[in-house]
Parts: C-alpha cells; sequence; structure tokens
C-alpha cells in the first residue's frame, strides 16, 4: 500500500469520444476502481475507449488486466501520454498489439 | 479648580427711566452675573472632572489590558508563578479525576501544565488530591493540608462560582498569592453531583503589579478583605480618600485609594474605580475565562496541530479501510493513529478463540510466533469491563487504573489511556490509546476515537477473514506448486517461489518442469493475475492445462495456443502471462514462446542477453493467435532463468531498466550452481524486506561439456 495509492482517481470527462483521465498507481489497489470507471463506457457505444494515463506513473498485472478485458470486448482502447514506465509494460507484455498508444 | 471668568454686561440703554426701575434693571443684572458665575464655575468643574475622569478611564483601560497581558504571559512563560490544581471529591468520598473539564483542560491544551511534576493522592477528607501542579519546585504539603487552605477550599466547593482568597503558595514556599478556586463538575459521572476545583495561584505582587498604572503614582492603594490588608499599607483613610467594593469576590474586598493633588474626592473615587476594573479583569481572567482560554487554545495549539491531525486521521481511516489482513490493520493503528490522536502509542488486543487472554497484537506478527497474552477474564478490571460492557472507558489519569495491571499494561508508561471496545463479527477486544500526559478528552475528540474503534473493528473482522484465506491459499499454492523438479541427465534445475512478504500476499505465480521425452524438456512459468485462493486456483489448473496439452503438442507456440483456447473456461485465468521453454538437449537448441510475459535471460559465456523477441498479450487476450516461436543455440553451461514480474517490475523505474539490472547481476554470479545462483540473483534484486509481489524463478543450467557425453548425436 503506498502514499499514492491514497491518490488514485479515474475520472470520466465527458465528449465525443468521452476520455477516461487516470491518476496515481494502477495496481491491485486501485485496479478496480478503474474497472468501474470504465464499465460505462464500455456499455454504450461502440467507439473507442480513450484512457488518459498522462499522470499514471505506475501499473501492473491488475491494472493490464483491465485495460486487456476492454480490447478483448472487441473495443478499441486507446491509452494517451503514456510515461515510458507505463510504454515498457505494455510494450513488454505484448499488449500494444491490441492497445493504441498515443504519446 | 480654574474658575473662568465672569463678567456682568452692564448696559445703559436710554437715560430716562425712573430710579426704580434702574434699580430692578440692576438686579436683573446683578442676577444674571451670579447666575452665569456660578454656571461657568459650575461648567468648568464638571469638565474637568470629565478629563480627569477621562484620564482616569484611559489609565484603567490600560491596567485591565496590561492585567490581561500579565497573567497571559504568566499561563505561558512565567510558569514559576502560577500554581494550577485540581481535585474530584465525590458525593461517597471518593476521590476521582475527570477534573480538568473547563478551565484546567483548557490549560492543558495551553501546553501550561505540560511539565507534570506532582501526582499525589491525599486523604479525601482532611486534604485534596492534587493531581497537577506546576512547576516542578512545586512540592510539599498537598493542597489543603493546612486548616485555613482546607475551610477556604471546602468552601469555594461549596460555591457556584470562582472564590478568591488569600493563601500560602503551593508547595510552601511562604509566598502569600491570590488564590481563585473554581468549582468544576465531574463530566466523567452523569449525574454526579461530584465536584472538583481548579486552583490557580498568582503571587500577591503581581497583583500589585496589574493595579499599579490604573492609581498612578500620585495615589496609595490598599486593597483589603474583613480580615485586613491584602496589599499595601494600613490607610487612615482622609477626605482625600475612595474606596471602593471589588464585588467579584464575596464577601467583597475593598480597595482604598488615597492621595492625590488635592481633596478631589470624585477623582479619587474614579481612580479607584479604575483600580477595581484593573483587579476585576485580572480575576476574571484567572476565573470567566472559558472562552477567552479556548479561544487561546485554538488559535495556538489546535490550529498548530490540527491540520497535521485533520490529515492524520484520514490517513488512519484511508489505511484501516485499505487493509486486507489483520497485520495491516493492525500497522495502521499503532503507525498513524498516535500522531491523529496526540497521543504516545496504541495498543491492540483481541480475544483469541474461545475468549479468556486478551493477544497484544503487533504488526508483523504471525501467528506462530510467541504471543503477548494479557489475562484479562475474573482480573475485574477495567479492561474487562470494556470487553463486556463494549463502552468505551476514557482515563484520565493514572489514579484511575491504581492496582489494575491490566489496564496499566495496556498504558504503557502512559498518564492517561482511552480504552475503546473492539467488537464485530468474532473480534473482541480492545484498542488501547496511551497518552504522555494526563489528558481529557473533548466532544469531538471522544467522536473520532470511538469512530476509530468502529472501523478498526470491522477492518479486524475483515482482516481475520483475509487471513484464513490466505492461509488456505498458501497451503493450496503450496501444493500445487511441483513438489519435486524431475531429474533430467544433462540439466540442473533449480527453483524457487516466495510469497509477497509486505502484506503476505498469495498470488498466482508457478513454474513447472515436464519432461517430453529422452531429449526435450519443457519448461513453464506463468502468472495469473490477483492474489488470493481465487488466483490460487487458477494458477493450478493451467498448470494442469499445460501438463495436459504438453504430451501432444510439443511446439511452444502451440502449446500456449491450447492453453489460451481454454482460459475463457478457467475462472480468473484471463490475462494470464506466461513463457514456455523447450530446451532440446539433442540439437543443444532452447525454442520458447511467450504471452505477456517477461523475456526469459539466456547467460551464455558470462553474457546476459534477454530473449525479448515478441511474442503474444497475455492469455485469452488473442485467443485466436498463436504466438511466434523463437530458437537460440544452447552451449555447454549456459543457463535460462525464468522468472515472474515480481522479480522486475519496480513502481520508480521502467521495465526495461530493471531487466537490464537483473542481467547485470545474473553475469556477476555466472560461476554459481543453479542453486545458490537462485538464492544469490533474488537476494540482490528483490531483497526480502523489500518484496511486494509474490515471485517464482526457475534456473536451468546446461551441464558443462564432460559431464554429457550421452545426449550427443
Amino acid at each position: 500500500m503506498t502514499d499514492a495509492a491514497t491518490e488514485f482517481s479515474a475520472t470520466v470527462v465527458e465528449g465525443d469520444p468521452p476520455v477516461v483521465e487516470v491518476v496515481g498507481e494502477i495496481d491491485l489497489a486501485t485496479a478496480g476502481q478503474l474497472s468501474a470507471a470504465l464499465e460505462p463506457l464500455l456499455a454504450a457505444g461502440d467507439g473507442p475507449v480513450v484512457i488518459d494515463v498522462g499522470a499514471v506513473s505506475f501499473i501492473d498485472s491488475s491494472g493490464l488486466a483491465v485495460l486487456a478485458h476492454s480490447a478483448a470486448s472487441g473495443r478499441t482502447v486507446i491509452l494517451r501520454h503514456p510515461s515510458k514506465i507505463v510504454v515498457r509494460v505494455i510494450e513488454t507484455t505484448g499488449l500494444d498489439q491490441v492497445i493504441t498508444l498515443e504519446p | 479648580m480654574p474658575t473662568p471668568p465672569s463678567r456682568a454686561p452692564i448696559h445703559e440703554r436710554g437715560a430716562p427711566s425712573s430710579a426704580r426701575a434702574r434699580q430692578r434693571a440692576q438686579t436683573w443684572l446683578f442676577t444674571l452675573a451670579f447666575v452665569g458665575l456660578v454656571t461657568g464655575t459650575l461648567a468648568g468643574a464638571v469638565l474637568a472632572r470629565r478629563e480627569a475622569i477621562d484620564r482616569a478611564g484611559d489609565r484603567l483601560e490600560m491596567a485591565a489590558d496590561r492585567g490581561g497581558v500579565l497573567l497571559e504571559s504568566e499561563l505561558r512563560r512565567d510558569l514559576d508563578s502560577l500554581a494550577g490544581a485540581a481535585s474530584i471529591l465525590g458525593p461517597d468520598g471518593q476521590v476521582s479525576v475527570a477534573a480538568f473539564e473547563r478551565f484546567g483542560g483548557d490549560i492543558l491544551e495551553l501546553g501550561v501544565l505540560d511539565d507534570l511534576s506532582l501526582l499525589a493522592l491525599a486523604d479525601a477528607g482532611t486534604a485534596f488530591e492534587v493531581l497537577a501542579v506546576l512547576p516542578e519546585s512545586a512540592s510539599g504539603p498537598p493542597l489543603g493540608s493546612d486548616p485555613d487552605q482546607h475551610a477556604a477550599l471546602m468552601a469555594a466547593l461549596a460555591s457556584d462560582g470562582p472564590t478568591i482568597s488569600r493563601l500560602p503558595a503551593l508547595g510552601g514556599a511562604g509566598e502569600t498569592t491570590l488564590t481563585v478556586a473554581q468549582p468544576v463538575i465531574d463530566r466523567g459521572a452523569q449525574g454526579s453531583p461530584a465536584r472538583g476545583l481548579v486552583v490557580t495561584q498568582v503571587p500577591i505582587d503581581r497583583v500589585a503589579a496589574a493595579l499599579e498604572p490604573a492609581v498612578g503614582r500620585e495615589y496609595t492603594a490598599t486593597l483589603s478583605d474583613g480580615d485586613g490588608e491584602i496589599l499595601g499599607p494600613p490607610l487612615e483613610p482622609d477626605a482625600r480618600s475612595a474606596t471602593e467594593p471589588v464585588t467579584v469576590v464575596d464577601p467583597p474586598w475593598v480597595l482604598t485609594v488615597t492621595g492625590g493633588p488635592g481633596p478631589d474626592l470624585a477623582l479619587a473615587r474614579s481612580i479607584v474605580i479604575g483600580g477595581s476594573i484593573a483587579l476585576l479583569a485580572l480575576v476574571a481572567l484567572l476565573t470567566v475565562t472559558e472562552r477567552h482560554q479556548r479561544r487561546m487554545a485554538r488559535a495556538n495549539a489546535l490550529l498548530a496541530i490540527g491540520q497535521e491531525r485533520t490529515r492524520a486521521v484520514q490517513e488512519v481511516a484511508g489505511r484501516l479501510a485499505r487493509a486486507l489482513s489483520s497485520d495491516d490493520v493492525v500497522a495502521a493503528l499503532v503507525d498513524h493513529l498516535p500522531t491523529a490522536a496526540g497521543a504516545a502509542s496504541v495498543v491492540v488486543a483481541t480475544a483469541g478463540e474461545g475468549g479468556g487472554d486478551l493477544v497484544l497484537l503487533s504488526a508483523g506478527s504471525r501467528p506462530e510466533h510467541d504471543e503477548a497474552r494479557l489475562p484479562v477474564e475474573g482480573t475485574d478490571s477495567i479492561v474487562e469491563q470494556t470487553l463486556s460492557n463494549r463502552e468505551p472507558a476514557w482515563l484520565s489519569s493514572p489514579l484511575l487504573w491504581r492496582d489494575d495491571e491490566t489496564a496499566a499494561t495496556l498504558a504503557g508508561g502512559g498518564w492517561a489511556l482511552a480504552l475503546l471496545p473492539l467488537a464485530a463479527e468474532d473480534v473482541a477486544g480492545v484498542l488501547a490509546v496511551s497518552y504522555p500526559r494526563v489528558h481529557l478528552w473533548d466532544d469531538d475528540e471522544r467522536a473520532l476515537l470511538e469512530t476509530v474503534g468502529v472501523l478498526a473493528s470491522r477492518a479486524l473482522a475483515r482482516g481475520r477473514r483475509y487471513d484464513a484465506e490466505h492461509q488456505a491459499a498458501l497451503a493450496f499454492q503450496h501444493a500445487a506448486l511441483p513438489g519435486r523438479l524431475p531429474t533430467v541427465d544433462g540439466l540442473a534445475i533449480a527453483s524457487r517461489y516466495r510469497p509477497g512478504a509486505e502484506r503476505a500476499t498469495v498470488g498466482g505465480d508457478w513454474y513447472d518442469v515436464l519432461v517430453l521425452d529422452d531429449q526435450r524438456v519443457l519448461l513453464v512459468v506463468g502468472d495469473v493475475v490477483g492474489h488470493g485462493m481465487e488466483a490460487a486456483a487458477a494458477m493450478g489448473r493451467l498448470r494442469t492445462a499445460f501438463q495436459a496439452v504438453a504430451p501432444l503438442r510439443s511446439d511452444p507456440g502451440q502449446l500456449v495456443q491450447a492453453v489460451s483456447q481454454q482460459v475463457p473456461l478457467i475462472p480468473h485465468a484471463f490475462c494470464t502471462t506466461v513463457v514456455c521453454v523447450v530446451i532440446d538437449l539433442a540439437a543443444s537448441t532452447l525454442r520458447w514462446a511467450r504471452a505477456g510475459h517477461p523475456p526469459p535471460l539466456l547467460l551464455s559465456g558470462g553474457q546476459a542477453r534477454l530473449l525479448d523477441e515478441p511474442g503474444l498479450p497475455p492469455l485469452g487476450v488473442r485467443p485466436e493467435a498463436e504466438p511466434p516461436v523463437h530458437q537460440v543455440d544452447l552451449g555447454p553451461g549456459d543457463v535460462v532463468v525464468l522468472y515472474t514480474d515480481g522479480v522486475v517490475e519496480r513502481r520508480e523505474e521502467p521495465l526495461d531498466v530493471s531487466m537490464q539490472r537483473l542481467g547485470v547481476v545474473a553475469e556477476a554470479l555466472a560461476d554459481l550452481a543453479p542453486q545458490d545462483f537462485s538464492d544469490a540473483l533474488l537476494e540482490a534484486v528483490v531483497p526480502a524486506d523489500e518484496q511486494l509481489d509474490d515471485v517464482a524463478l526457475l534456473v536451468v543450467q546446461v551441464a558443462p561439456e564432460p559431464s554429457r557425453p550421452n545426449v550427443r548425436p
């Protein structure tokens, strides 16, 4: 449990398409919050799911599973402004094959 | 007193008037002149008096201010001249403590009684219990041991408002003080008429110092009560003297001033009024100062620590909400509640299974460790009461846990102790918060601590369920991992599994070694997302799936795809990462495929190489795809290192940096055989005390040339 985990937030910013803005570390403790924020977007519409991870410093396998789940549901998942740490994890796990990275 | 010049104007208006008329006019004029003279004189006198009274008013305001400033600085800095004490006499003659309810509580908040030096118990019938006294030197006979002092304090106890008397200073310094005794109600005992006193003493010369600016140098002041002078020389009142009762005291004191430049009784009276108001101000500061003191307390103490406390409270609540295991809960309370509560330390104690003794919990304790036990049942301790009635106990001073060893143990060396019941589901225990000083809890503090107690109870109940599940998952995982690895001619194999240390998490990491035929060996390392029983169960089924498919499809890519297609049928298996390696001893090759898993590391000729050729995303994400298979040559002595992300995952650095470091460390350890290599590698890259996630490691070394002639084609 890191201090940063207490500052986690995942907020849906309405727009076309809506963007989920995530702040903090996505890990076992916070992945559920991200999943909950994505759920209504996955349920409604079929456009791309855009997640702004510019303020995400770390993502672990629990967070990757949430992203992979969204991608496996057939939707285009776009990660905006990923940090180097996030990019390396996505690439190493091969998830860049199903998730679009937008610098 | 100056008199304005008075001139009667004389009017000569025309000549022809009779003598009577002139006489009448003259009479009028004289009358007018006289009236003018008198009026002018009176007006001048009134003006002069008003000026003098204004001046006196200024002086008395200044004096009142100075009295206030003087005393505040007494309270804050000049502790040597201030003594505060409190006692409670119960209706049954018992002595109890909750005394610093009003003034005393504020003093405590101000920090004036920070350095308690005397906590004495005297017979309540003959003397007063002194709970807190400043300064340290103020030891000596207990308050009230002197008969006059005792009588005065008993009178104070019987009155509704503050009483003021002259008493020797506490500590027997012989100095006479102005002693204000403020009766307080014992809030601790509901509906109880038990009362106590907050006693505040100020040396007489401080009173004189407060009076001086109001009286001025021209006048001499004497303060007396029915028995004689309190302050100043005995006076022979004369025409210039004025007296004024100081009515805040009952019976009233009398302040007399005399002297001054002239026989003006009115001015003397205004001066004496000023003096008595200055005295009133001083006395008021000592007595009716609850609001004033609260303001000071808020401003000086609470503001300074308030923000820190608020943050700390949020921290405690947040950590309790996120706590998984009992250890997490205890750590949240022990590490963060003291700051939030302004307390010295926190102890969590819960009854074990079947009740009985309390077990003292501390963060990091493990069930197998020896635990500190605290006997409770039948002790008649306050702790036992808290456990049975589930009501908090607020113990303001050690006097309240006299002869109560159980409570004393929980208090440690503390001077005040809050016992909060822990009760939820099968959790029964107490949360003990101890303080470095005698302490009173205001309503906000009580509400805060009681709330923390409720949160902690729930968190502990949840933590117990987690602990139980964790133990089961740990056992299950232990059973699900290979008990003994197969022996393969030409290969030395070592494996390690370590559950996460910080929260003792059980993950879904696994490894397996399967002999495909006499030349080929399959190595599998995988990682199921999440923790606990579900992850362990998914891991068991995936491992079985690989075992089932391996005899049919010995190509690592086909193997991964076949299992990936099974993933929808296995709960919690989605997004599992896996790497499959087939070592062909006959062909001296290594073929591998991976899905979402960090790349294997190959040590060849002392050089580390990450086999980071692309793979597929984790299992289930692209079930239709077959992962690409890559191949490298394998030489004698080469080492293959497979691992899970717990080995390389760092929150503060990119994964490639961690993996590079793993390579560097592996090169440095290249001379070690697999068993020693495994231990040294883990110790170097994931020290046990820093390990958050669980880790699995599989190290396979091809035997050096001479020892494997039989696998050469």
